[in-house]
This record gives C-alpha cells, sequence and structure tokens, in this order.
C-alpha cells in the first residue's frame, strides 16, 4: 500500500473512535463539593437502564436504550406554540367596569395593532361606555340626603403599548393543549365624558391607561383575550366641586384575530 | 498491491468507519415514533385534603370596605374536582363615597345614624363550594423560570349575616336611644374564579375572585323596606397546603 492511501485507510478507521470520544463527558477537573458523598452515581447508572426491562425500556423495545435518553445533557428547548411578530392584530371586546358601584359601565370596544416583535405590539384601542345607575345611587340619596357628583364617561380613545413577557401552555382537563401568553398594558389618549359636550363643552379629556391580561390562542389565527385595564382622566363633575382624577377599571373580555392567519417559527 | 486491491481496502474502511454512525441512526429509529411526549401534571391533588387560611378584600364596594380573614377546608376528589367548606369574618368600614360635602361645612364624615340606613355592612360568610379545575399550566417568566399552576371554576352556597339596614325613622329612634342595628342573615350563592400557584408538592399560593350575591332589605323611600339582590365581590388570598395523597 502507498504511504499516502495507508494514512487514509488509518485516519478512516480511526474517525469512529474520534467521535465516540468526543460524545464522551469530558472529565471534569473541578473538585468535587466538599461533604457530598458520591455514591449517587452508582445508583444512577443502575437507574438509567442498567436494570432489565426499565419501563423506558419496555417502551422502546431495546435493550440499553434508555442509556441515551436518560444520559442526555442538553436539556430540550420547547417552541413557542404562537408566534406574533409581524403579523396584524384585530380585536373586539366588552369592557364592564368594577370599580363604581353607583354608576357602572357597561365598555363596548375594538382595538387595532401591530406585533413589531413577538413580544412587542403597539395597539390603537376604542371605547365605548354605556352608563347603568344601580340602586345605591337612591339608597345613597335617602339616607345621606344628598346628591352624588360623579363624571360620566362617553368613551376613549388610546394608543398602547403591549409588553407580553410571559408565555406558557395550559393543558384542558389532561387532554388538549392551548398555549397562552400575559401582558402589560400602557399608553395614553384622550376620554370624552359628560363635560366634553354642551352645555361646558370642555372638549375631550387626556387620558391614560395601565393594564394587564391573558391570552389564549386556540389555533394560528384566533386568541381569547382576558385582561383588566385602568383609565385615568382629569375631568371636573360639578363647577362648584375641585377637578379630579377620574379611574374606571375595567374587565375586558375580547375576541382577536390575527393576519395573515398563518405563520412560520423563527430560529432566534 | 495492487490499486484494485487498494481500492477495496478503501471500501472497507469506510463501512467500518460508517458502522457507528448507522448503530446511532438504529437508535434514533428506535425512539422515534415511539414515545410520544407527554406533558405531566407535576403537582396532583387527587384524593388530597387542602386546608388554606386566607384574607379577603371587598371590592367595588358602595359604602362599606371589607377586611375579612377566614380559613377554606377541601378535599379534592380528582384533580379536576373538589369540595370545601369555608368560613370568614371580619370588620367593615365606611368608604370614601360616604363623605358628605357641602359649600358651606366642607366634606365631613357621614354619621353612624346614617350609615345605619344603608346595606352592605357584612360581618361573616360560611358556606360550602365546588371547584372545577379544568386547567393546569405551565408559564416561563422571561425564558428563565417555570411556574405550575391551575385555574377553577368556583360555585357555592353561603349563608351571609351583615348589619340591618334600618329605615330613617328606626335609625334616629335607635341612635336618640342609645341603641343600634342587630344582624341579619341570609342565604346566598356565590360563583367565582381561582388559581393556584404551587411552590411545591405540598403547598401553593390561591388567588381567587368570588361575587357573593343574595337579598337584603333596604330603603327605598317610602315608609317600608324592599328585599333587593345585592352582590358583594370578594379578592381572596391564601397559602394552601396539601395533604395526604401522592401530591403527583
Amino acid at each position: 500500500m502507498q504511504p499516502a492511501l495507508r494514512s487514509i485507510t488509518w485516519w478512516l478507521l480511526a474517525l469512529p473512535l474520534a467521535v465516540h470520544a468526543q460524545e464522551m463527558p469530558g472529565l471534569d477537573l473541578s473538585a468535587p463539593p466538599k461533604g457530598k458523598p458520591n455514591a449517587a452515581a452508582p445508583d444512577a447508572s443502575k437507574k438509567a437502564g442498567a436494570e432489565p426491562g426499565t419501563p423506558l425500556e419496555k417502551a422502546v423495545g431495546v435493550p440499553g436504550e434508555a442509556d441515551a435518553a436518560l444520559e442526555d445533557r442538553v436539556k430540550a428547548v420547547q417552541r413557542k406554540g404562537f408566534i406574533k411578530q409581524g403579523r396584524l392584530q384585530l380585536e373586539a371586546f366588552v369592557a364592564p367596569g368594577v370599580n363604581d358601584a353607583f354608576y357602572e359601565k357597561l365598555g363596548v370596544g375594538g382595538m387595532v395593532g401591530y406585533n413589531l416583535r413577538d413580544n412587542l405590539a403597539l395597539a390603537l384601542r376604542g371605547t365605548y361606555y354605556y352608563p347603568v345607575t344601580t340602586q345605591y345611587v337612591r339608597q345613597g340619596e335617602i339616607a345621606f340626603q344628598s346628591q352624588l357628583l360623579s363624571s360620566e364617561l362617553y368613551g376613549t380613545a388610546m394608543l398602547d403599548g403591549i409588553w407580553s413577557p410571559v408565555y406558557g401552555k395550559f393543558a384542558w382537563l389532561g387532554r388538549s393543549i392551548v398555549h397562552f401568553d400575559a401582558y402589560l398594558l400602557a399608553g395614553g389618549g384622550v376620554a370624552w365624558s359628560a363635560t366634553s359636550e354642551a352645555p361646558r363643552n370642555e372638549g375631550p379629556h387626556v387620558a391614560a391607561d395601565l393594564g394587564a391580561g391573558i391570552r389564549f390562542y386556540p389555533n394560528s389565527f384566533l386568541c381569547l383575550d382576558l385582561g383588566a385595564v385602568a383609565t385615568f382622566y382629569a375631568d371636573q363633575a360639578s363647577t362648584v366641586a375641585p377637578s379630579s382624577i377620574q379611574r374606571v377599571v375595567s374587565v375586558t373580555l375580547g375576541l382577536s384575530f390575527f393576519l395573515p392567519t398563518g405563520f412560520e417559527y423563527y430560529y432566534p | 498491491m495492487s490499486a484494485r486491491t487498494n481500492l477495496r481496502v478503501l471500501w472497507a474502511a469506510a463501512a467500518l468507519a460508517a458502522v457507528p454512525a448507522a448503530a446511532r441512526g438504529s437508535e434514533a429509529d428506535a425512539f422515534e415514533n415511539k414515545i410520544e411526549p407527554i406533558s405531566g401534571q407535576l403537582y396532583g391533588k387527587a384524593r388530597r385534603f387542602e386546608i388554606e387560611p386566607l384574607l379577603a378584600l371587598s371590592l367595588d364596594d358602595a359604602f362599606y370596605v371589607k377586611y375579612f380573614g377566614g380559613v377554606r377546608l377541601g378535599y379534592h376528589l380528582s384533580d379536576s374536582w373538589s369540595v370545601a367548606v369555608t368560613g370568614q369574618a371580619g370588620a367593615s368600614q365606611a368608604n370614601s363615597s360616604t363623605t358628605l360635602c357641602t359649600p358651606s361645612q366642607g366634606c365631613t364624615n357621614a354619621s353612624a345614624q346614617q350609615l345605619w340606613e344603608v346595606p352592605g355592612n357584612l360581618k361573616w360568610i360560611g358556606g360550602v363550594e365546588v371547584l372545577f379545575s379544568p386547567v393546569y399550566g405551565k408559564v416561563n417568566v422571561l425564558g428563565s423560570s417555570v411556574l405550575h399552576l391551575d385555574f377553577s371554576i368556583i360555585a357555592g352556597v353561603d349563608w351571609i349575616e351583615s348589619q340591618a339596614v334600618l329605615t330613617p325613622n328606626q335609625a334616629a329612634a335607635d341612635y336618640s336611644s342609645g341603641g343600634g342595628p342587630g344582624n341579619t342573615g341570609a342565604p346566598g350563592v356565590h360563583l367565582g374564579l381561582g388559581t393556584h400557584v404551587f411552590f411545591a408538592s405540598f403547598a401553593a399560593a390561591a388567588l381567587e375572585l368570588k361575587d357573593y350575591v343574595y337579598f337584603a332589605d333596604v330603603n327605598t323611600g317610602s315608609a317600608t323596606q324592599a328585599s333587593k339582590l345585592q352582590n358583594q365581590i370578594f379578592l381572596e388570598l391564601g397559602i394552601s397546603f396539601f395533604l395526604g395523597g401522592a401530591g403527583r
């Protein structure tokens, strides 16, 4: 055999040994933790598959295959189940108020959002509020012989940033899996109240909102949105009373559609 | 050695080199389509008792805000269904809507006599409830830690004890005589949503939002009172301890 050809042959024969050497964990030169017995290793290897007939071996049907699975040092990273980046989001929602026992508000509205990143979106939200006067207004008038002053909110238009740092998945009755994320919402805009119109004609009031919620993704283009939003605006309910910051807290229940309806998974 | 022999040696070497790769391929094939990925419920509740000391804060109050403490004792029939008895009591305080303002005298708190004429001064609540927990979830927080949690739908029946609402005449008479309103009870129901965030197999944080519904006699402006439906929302926060069972 020519020297060059002989060398190639030996290299090829040695290659599997080199690959096998790379698969073996390297020698750990650090000192073992003090006071920690090193007796766990034999037990672990025994549990890992040396015992014949372990459940994993039975499932695989190949003795010793458990070693390959259980000795894997690189943990699996699961992919997100829903990708929002670059997608348009259209939402319709209802928003009943939960912090005014006298004049409850039932809000209905819509949102158009664009997801700049998978965890960051900009959204334009508009809400119209139907006022509902409760029994407590009358009971307060009877007991206190007084009139209740309240700002009457008609609607809001807000530009919000939506940040969703948390994602996860739910098992429904231990069977089907539903992906979800949780988000924080903050932004600013304008609010219209009774004082925005005649006779006071003060126009829209500067407003801000702050909220949080959770979104469930049953498929690639649909999402159920459950959240709570607090809207703040300055208003003077009566000219004899001082102006104050009004706070309206609503629970939002919405249905969103994402466009385009599908997505491709990307690797960071 | 001839060139033909050299070529055979090369092929043999290549075949030998490929043997371990083939073995690894068979390993992969052995796993392929045989082990389905299973998302396990790490913290099980089936056939376990649950003890939860809790604090409760009322929300959306018209006249009184409530600060209650209590305890709930439950038994989980399965991971999805459980039954519990609850009891809570505490203090009520008149909220800011009872502050009365006049242009000449400024703002003052409503008198005790006036507060006797409005509903919502709850004393204690006791009840039994059923919880259905169809959802078990894992949450990735900022890509670093994983939380295990479940969500429940809650329904129950209660006995709700509250301060009786007096008519203006009764309130004036009791106030002048140094008396005051007694308590009155009424049956009620509650609906709610709850979640457990698990720390370990034996402990979890519990957060629940419940709407208690009951009837109370209230003033309507006439000489007699009328029974009206009342809603009382409570936010309850507790620590749950699970006892018995395997826990997973």
